[in-house]
């Protein structure tokens, strides 16, 4: 089946719609493998099973993604996913920063899954099948990834002592990335004038910050003021946690890449 | 995915939350084993009583699975959750990955009643009641089976 990009006749809208396609893989994947960083390690067996269970799924959305520009590029998935050098990835700096505490993740899992819808939407809005329907359906799993984080941090943000604190770190932490999110290149212009989204990076993320904004508030949590966003991953430079992860990510895949699996 | 390496990560616990030794979470019965740390409260009824409280742990919720409208909810397992909404959230990824559903219970398990294993015998027939079962009626059959398909096409659309 062709992918969204064969319908796309001018080229320079092609190639910035494939970079855009290529942000929301990334994103996935990375932030799957993070995720997938808990199995075993979850705060109870439950948890465990049901983060374990979101990696799965950040991970196939992910492949979702890759098989579109695959079908266009006439590669394939798995070569898109493990294949490519650490700067040609156009995740943001959020997804690849290490777990270190439950908070972070809930924090991280919190503003990534706000942002996630709001892409979605996009995209949906786009008419451009199969991709409009492909975010329809990814929607459906990504409002329980962001009713855990939230189910989780309103019981994080009353316990005492020291939970309000740490996940106030934790969001400290994580909102410059977060703010990177929305970084935006010359693709996104192009698309823009193209029609194929009808809203800028800037525009996305005043709407991201008015629709987390409340929540954090409800946590008692207080919004970082004067943080700039952390940008670069959008162009491909990427901070010093991600080669360690890319490696292990693609370490069975690169100790044979012509394997048939 | 690789598994990640280093020392078990320490998390905050949520407020008031038991903590319950993962061994003691395999019992398929609701509220699982009642031994250590999930010991009951409450004892049951009597010796060789017929009635019981499952003397579960308070945290213990027993979560039953709907897998298609208008069938009945089934007890699939056990959660353990500081409250109702956490219950909710942790039985859909643990108790509805596979297998369809459409509506999830969780009730507390300290708030079961059942009855005792030793009353088992009064459940057991003593004479023979072969007509309560009208699974010879053709004709019935056939009704009940035509209007449950009807009723499922309807839900389909």
């Amino acid at each position: 089946m062709p992918g969204a990009l064969a319908a796309i006749a001018d080229p320079a809208v092609r190639a910035a719609y494939r970079e855009w396609l290529l942000r929301i893989a990334d994103d996935e994947l990375v932030i799957g493998h993070r995720h997938s960083e808990w199995t075993g390690f979850g705060p109870d067996i439950e948890s465990d099973v049901a983060m374990s269970s979101i990696a799965q799924e950040e991970l196939g959305h992910g492949r979702a993604w890759y098989e579109q520009i695959a079908a266009d590029d006439g590669g394939d998935a798995d070569r898109l996913a493990f294949g490519r050098a650490p700067d040609e990835y156009r995740h943001a700096a959020l997804l690849e920063q290490e777990n270190g505490g439950w908070e972070y993740s809930m924090i991280r899992l919190m503003l990534y899954e706000a942002f996630e819808i709001g892409r979605l939407r996009l995209v949906a809005a786009s008419g451009h099948e199969p991709v409009a329907g492909l975010a329809q359906t990814l929607s459906r799993e990504e409002r329980y990834h962001g009713l855990f984080a939230d189910t989780w941090l309103t019981r994080l943000a009353g316990a005492a002592p020291g939970g309000p604190e740490r996940i106030q770190a934790a969001l400290d932490r994580a909102w410059p990335d977060a703010l990177g999110l929305f970084e935006s290149t010359a693709a996104d212009e192009v698309l823009q004038r193209a029609g194929v989204l009808q809203s800028s990076p800037s525009a996305e993320r005043e709407a991201w910050v008015a629709t987390v904004r409340p929540v954090l508030e409800r946590y008692g949590l207080a919004v970082p003021s004067g943080a700039g966003a952390r940008e670069g991953g959008r162009r491909g430079v990427h901070t010093a946690a991600f080669e360690p992860l890319l490696a292990q990510l693609t370490e069975v895949w690169k100790s044979d890449p012509e394997a048939r699996w | 995915m690789a598994r990640p390496r280093g020392r078990r990560r320490r998390v905050i616990p949520p407020a008031d939350r038991a903590v319950t030794p993962p061994g003691e979470r395999s019992d398929p019965a609701p509220g699982g084993p009642r031994r250590g740390a999930d010991a009951p409260r409450r004892e049951p009824v009597g010796e060789g009583g017929w009635q019981r409280t499952l003397g579960a742990a308070p945290d213990v919720w027993a979560v039953f699975v709907q897998g298609r409208h208008r069938d009945a909810h089934v007890y699939a397992g056990d959660v353990h959750a500081p409250d109702a909404e956490m219950a909710l959230v942790l039985a859909k990824e643990n108790y509805t990955r596979r297998d369809p559903c459409v509506n999830l219970w969780v009730v507390r398990a300290d708030q079961i009643h059942a009855t005792t294993r030793p009353a088992a015998e009064m459940f057991v027939p003593a004479t023979d009641k072969s007509y309560r079962f009208g699974g010879s009626y053709r004709q019935q059959r056939r009704v009940l089976q035509g209007s449950y398909k009807a009723s499922y096409r309807d839900e389909d659309q």
